[in-house]
């Protein structure tokens, strides 16, 4: 039971973890470590530094998002990721797709009862 | 401000590497996500207020950022929490840049699958250590053992640092397979080169032993095709691992420099070769190449040829590093032909080259890199040949005679050889130059402790009965016969082995050379050796002792008066010589003499009709010559003394036209006559080098001197060990060109050695060696004075009286005169072409000509069945001279010796 509860695990979150991205950016320009701290308290989901760049290097390369450099006073010069009007319409469509997954979900859900 | 100690920031790019390595394929791009990486470590540097980021630190940073092994395992991981110990309540904690963690091939998978992974693990690391590490070594111990391959195909270990990099290949495998995770990054990177490296040294291994490859296979049904393909087997596990070490991250930043490092390898082995694939090539341009082209080539190989590899394949020790037609081994007498033209010297006068290992490793060696040679290709033959292991002279003395009035000189030289080697026999053989005039009168070997006296025959005779006795039946025979002008082989066998000696003597009689107005100085010249094939202890030393009338040594040097010894009227000297300095032009010894002496006789006992031999000191008559043709030889040996040649030419007195040959790859006769500061300043000015050949210089020098009648050749040089071309046109000339008109050639070495173009004028009168007085300046100057009619020259003419008693008031000489005399008379009837006549003299008076020999048998049944009779030991000289009631004490009791041995020998109790 045990493996097969960890299998689904990793599908659910391997589909939700674009679309947190672009949530946490939907809300406003993040720079990468900001982005990281941000990322990793959200329980359960479980991402990593070593998994999160590579990522948003792809939606970089995807159009989904843009970046730029900004000097810090604190340590090395940042870099800020921002949503693309590609990235704002792609995350759209995402969370349309996820209510209306939630949706049918959660009829099904009512119907089997509470556990 | 946050500080990055070194090993932090290399341990920083370390992961990175891996990251970006594992990056490949995953659509992200490495070099952003690397950046992006980099800046968020700084970040969490900083936000923890480190002041210093330590090598600890960055590990703890990354632990939660270790670097996928591919993109789909990242995803995974990135959901599972792999990676984050802290979260994942099934996570593992991956440290980072581990060999351990696998190619991330086959994700997940059931028990069996893991399982089945671990066997396969186990089977290839098993397969590793057996053919990356325990095949290269066992071949490695193996070849340096047995040295197999090296007999049979090609030297793969020629020196010790192809020894040390064969070794690097299982080391390295071995380090690459026992690397721990937790290796610093210096350990991974050294780990990481050395893969390189001995993937390089496979790589270099593998193509010489591919032809061997279809053998191999066949062999490896029998277990033994594994040694061959070692080097292939090697590069397949340095490949596999080399594969492992850039999987597992260690390689980090530092991913070029493992072929660098295999780049390096094969460039070490390969700039090995270059010198010795020059060589080769250069030295097949000079042996096959026309005149223009093989010039050329050796002027090549003067500057810039492997000399050693020359001299080694001089002394047949050499096999190519590869096989193949540019490794082509040079036939050994070639390569010692070669060798005396490029560097000057005989091959035999160098020792061998010392082996790839020391002495210290000497089970691994081929024996022959020590001390000589194992086998003595030239056992029984007339050449010397180069030092045979073992064999060595341990003791050696001279007693010696002189007798200035009557101007001889006798020498007894009795030398002790032994053997150490552990089972060869061997034979002792060296060339030995006698005292100018000089004839060897008696020969004796010491056989079970006892004297046994030479027979003297013809020169094919008594090498005919030695070869029988010494190489067939490897009894004990001494052989000594004429090798050149003043110059005689000796050689005896068996020595026995495991410190087995052998005694020999040599008697030899010699006249006095005459200096001085009127006649009264005489100077005594020591034999000496010109070439030997046994060594010598640096301690040895050769001890002199000299008898003679007292009052007559002039300059006694290092020589001592013994008190008390010499008897009435006689003085005994004494001196220890080391082998240099007998063989210096100090090995002179002047004596007085009266002047006024000028007529002798001896009597003649060994003669058929007995008699008397006059003997009369004349002063030459002017000479009268028109011409002197000096050849000067170019060769290296010559470098130190063109200077006193010059010298020379340039104080000789008026009178003959002198012509001045120049033999320096070919011949040149410097325009203009030799007294000339032109000529002079050009021989100041030549650059001596390599071997020359002197015989063409001769043929041209003779020609140019023969066109005046009464003309001389002057010829200095070096010496001479390798016959370039054939001496038969010169030697031709020299036996055609009869009567008084012919050119006479003076023989000047300017030190000693040996010289096959005098061993091939053995026999003819008109080859004349200059008596070495002194300085080479002052002999050339004196030969040249005499040429002009400007110093006296004083002649020593002998001739036979018959047997009629000659006047009361000649003085009487001793028997040695006579001896002189028998060996001037031989040499005469040999010209004559009455060599038979020659051989009967020479027999009779027991003289080593160029028509006779003496050889010691060991028993007197050997003698018979070789035609030979020993000669009565009543009758060879000795030191001193006995009276003659002596004489005949000593003769009845070497009688009754004689036949008691003859007495044993019978009864089957003769000496083995």
């Amino acid at each position: 039971m045990g493996d097969f509860f960890d299998n689904w695990t990793v599908q659910v979150r391997k589909g939700l973890i674009e679309l947190c991205v672009l949530n946490a950016l939907a809300e406003r320009e993040r720079y990468g470590y900001e982005l990281v701290k941000t990322l990793v308290d959200i329980p359960g989901l479980g991402i990593t530094e070593g998994t999160l760049y590579p990522l948003l290097s792809r939606l970089r390369i995807q159009g989904l998002v843009e970046t730029r450099l900004e000097e810090s006073p604190e340590g090395p010069a940042r870099k800020y990721y921002t949503l693309t009007e590609d990235g704002r319409a792609m995350r759209g469509q995402m969370l349309d797709y996820l209510d209306q997954l939630n949706r049918g979900a959660g009829v099904l859900r009512r119907r089997g009862g509470s556990i | 401000m946050t500080t990055w100690t070194a090993t932090a920031r290399q341990e920083l790019e370390e992961h990175l590497a891996g990251l970006r390595r594992s990056l490949a394929g995953s659509g992200a791009d490495p070099d952003e996500v690397v950046d992006d990486m980099r800046r968020h470590v700084a970040e969490e540097a900083s936000a923890a207020r480190l002041p210093v980021v330590t090598e600890e630190d960055v590990r703890r940073f990354m632990s939660r950022v270790a670097p996928p092994v591919s993109w789909r395992s990242l995803r995974r991981d990135a959901v599972t929490g792999e990676g984050n110990g802290n979260r994942n309540a099934h996570g593992n904690r991956n440290g980072a840049g581990e060999m351990s963690r696998g190619t991330g091939e086959s994700e997940g998978g059931g028990g069996a699958g893991k399982v089945g992974k671990r066997w396969r693990s186990l089977w290839s690391t098993g397969a590793l250590w057996l053919f990356g590490v325990l095949l290269p070594l066992g071949t490695l111990v193996f070849e340096l053992v047995t040295r197999a391959c090296a007999a049979e195909f090609f030297n793969p270990i020629p020196t010790v640092w192809h020894g040390l990099m064969v070794a690097l290949v299982p080391l390295a495998n071995a380090m690459a397979l026992g690397l721990r995770e937790g290796a610093g990054p210096g350990w991974r990177r050294v780990v990481w080169w050395m893969n390189g490296a001995a993937i390089g040294v496979g790589l270099v291994y593998a193509v010489p032993f591919a032809p061997l490859l279809p053998m191999a296979l066949v062999g490896v049904m029998f277990g033994l095709g594994f040694l061959p393909l070692a080097p292939l087997l090697s590069v397949v596990a340095g490949a596999v691992l080399r594969r492992r070490l850039a999987s597992g991250g260690v390689v980090a930043g530092w991913r070029r420099e493992n072929p660098l490092a295999a780049a390096l390898a094969v460039l070490v082995l390969l700039g090995y070769m270059v010198p010795g694939l020059l060589t080769r090539h250069y030295a097949r341009r000079a042996i096959h190449g026309d005149a223009a082209v093989s010039q050329t080539a050796v002027e090549w190989l003067r500057r810039w040829g492997d000399h050693e590899l020359l001299l080694r394949e001089s002394y047949g020790q050499n096999r190519a590093f590869w096989t193949g037609t540019w490794f082509e081994r040079i036939p050994e007498e070639t390569a010692r032909e070669l060798y005396f033209r490029v560097t000057g010297e005989p091959y035999n006068a160098v020792p061998p080259p010392a082996s790839a290992w020391s002495r210290s490793h000497r089970v691994w060696t081929d024996d022959r890199d020590f001390g000589g040679a194992e086998w003595d290709s030239a056992l029984g033959t007339e050449a010397v040949a180069g030092r045979v292991r073992g064999l060595s002279m341990v003791s050696s003395r001279m007693d010696a005679m002189a007798d200035a009035d009557a101007a001889w000189s006798y020498v007894e030289w009795t030398m002790e050889f032994r053997n150490d080697h552990e089972r060869m026999q061997r034979e002792a053989r060296a060339q030995i130059q006698l005292p100018p005039g000089g004839v060897v009168s008696r020969l004796t070997l010491w056989v079970n402790g006892e004297e046994r006296e030479a027979a003297f025959s013809g020169r094919g005779h008594v090498r005919e009965a030695y070869q029988k006795v010494a190489v067939q039946q490897r009894r004990d025979p001494v052989l000594v016969t004429t090798s050149g002008p003043d110059r005689v082989l000796m050689q005896c066998f068996p020595v026995p082995p495991g410190g087995g000696t052998m005694k020999v003597r040599l008697g030899i009689t010699a006249p006095l050379v005459l200096r001085g107005g009127e006649g009264n100085d005489a100077a005594m010249v020591w034999p000496r050796f010109l070439e030997r094939n046994f060594g010598q202890s640096g301690l040895l030393r050769h001890g002199i002792w000299l008898d003679t009338p007292e009052g007559r040594v002039r300059e006694a040097g290092d020589l001592a008066v013994v008190a008390g010894a010499g008897g009435e009227g006689r003085v005994g000297w004494r001196g220890e010589w080391t082998d240099a300095r007998l063989g210096e032009d100090g090995r002179v010894l002047w004596l007085r003499r009266d002047g006024s002496v000028r007529e002798q006789v001896a009597p003649d006992r060994m003669g058929e009709g007995g008699g008397w031999v006059r003997q009369r000191v004349l002063a030459a008559g002017k000479a009268g010559v028109r011409r002197v043709a000096v050849v000067v030889d170019g060769s290296v040996n010559m470098a130190a003394h063109v200077g006193a040649v010059a010298d020379a030419l340039q104080g000789a007195p008026d009178g003959p036209e002198i012509g001045v040959f120049v033999v320096r790859d070919g011949v040149a006769r410097l325009p203009g006559d030799g007294r000339e500061g032109a000529v002079t300043a050009a021989l100041r000015g030549l650059r001596c080098e390599g071997g020359q050949d002197g015989v063409a210089g001769l043929e041209a020098a003779w020609d140019w001197a023969a066109e005046q009648p009464g003309s001389w050749v002057c010829w200095v040089h070096g010496p001479h060990p390798v016959l370039l071309g054939s001496a038969e046109p010169l030697r031709q000339r020299m036996e055609r060109h009869r009567g008084g008109a012919a050119p006479k050639v003076w023989d000047l070495p300017v030190k000693p050695g040996p010289n096959r173009v005098l061993e091939k004028m053995d026999g003819l009168t008109g080859m004349v060696p200059v008596p070495r007085l002194g300085g080479l300046a002052e002999d050339i100057g004196h030969l040249l004075a005499v040429a002009a009619g400007r110093v006296p020259s004083w002649e020593l003419v002998r001739d036979h009286l018959g047997a009629g008693e000659p006047a009361a008031g000649i003085p009487r000489a001793s028997t040695h005169v006579t001896r002189l005399w028998a060996h001037g008379e031989v040499q005469r009837l040999g010209q004559a072409r009455s060599v038979s006549a020659a051989v009967a003299l020479a027999a009779r008076h027991q003289l080593v000509t160029p028509y006779s020999g003496a050889v010691v048998l060991e028993t007197l049944e050997q003698y018979k069945q070789s035609g030979l009779q020993p000669v009565d030991p009543t009758t060879v000289p000795v030191v001193p001279e006995p009276g003659a009631g002596w004489i005949l004490l000593l003769g009845a009791l070497l009688l009754w010796g004689r036949r008691r041995g003859s007495r044993r020998a019978a009864a089957g109790l003769g000496t083995t």
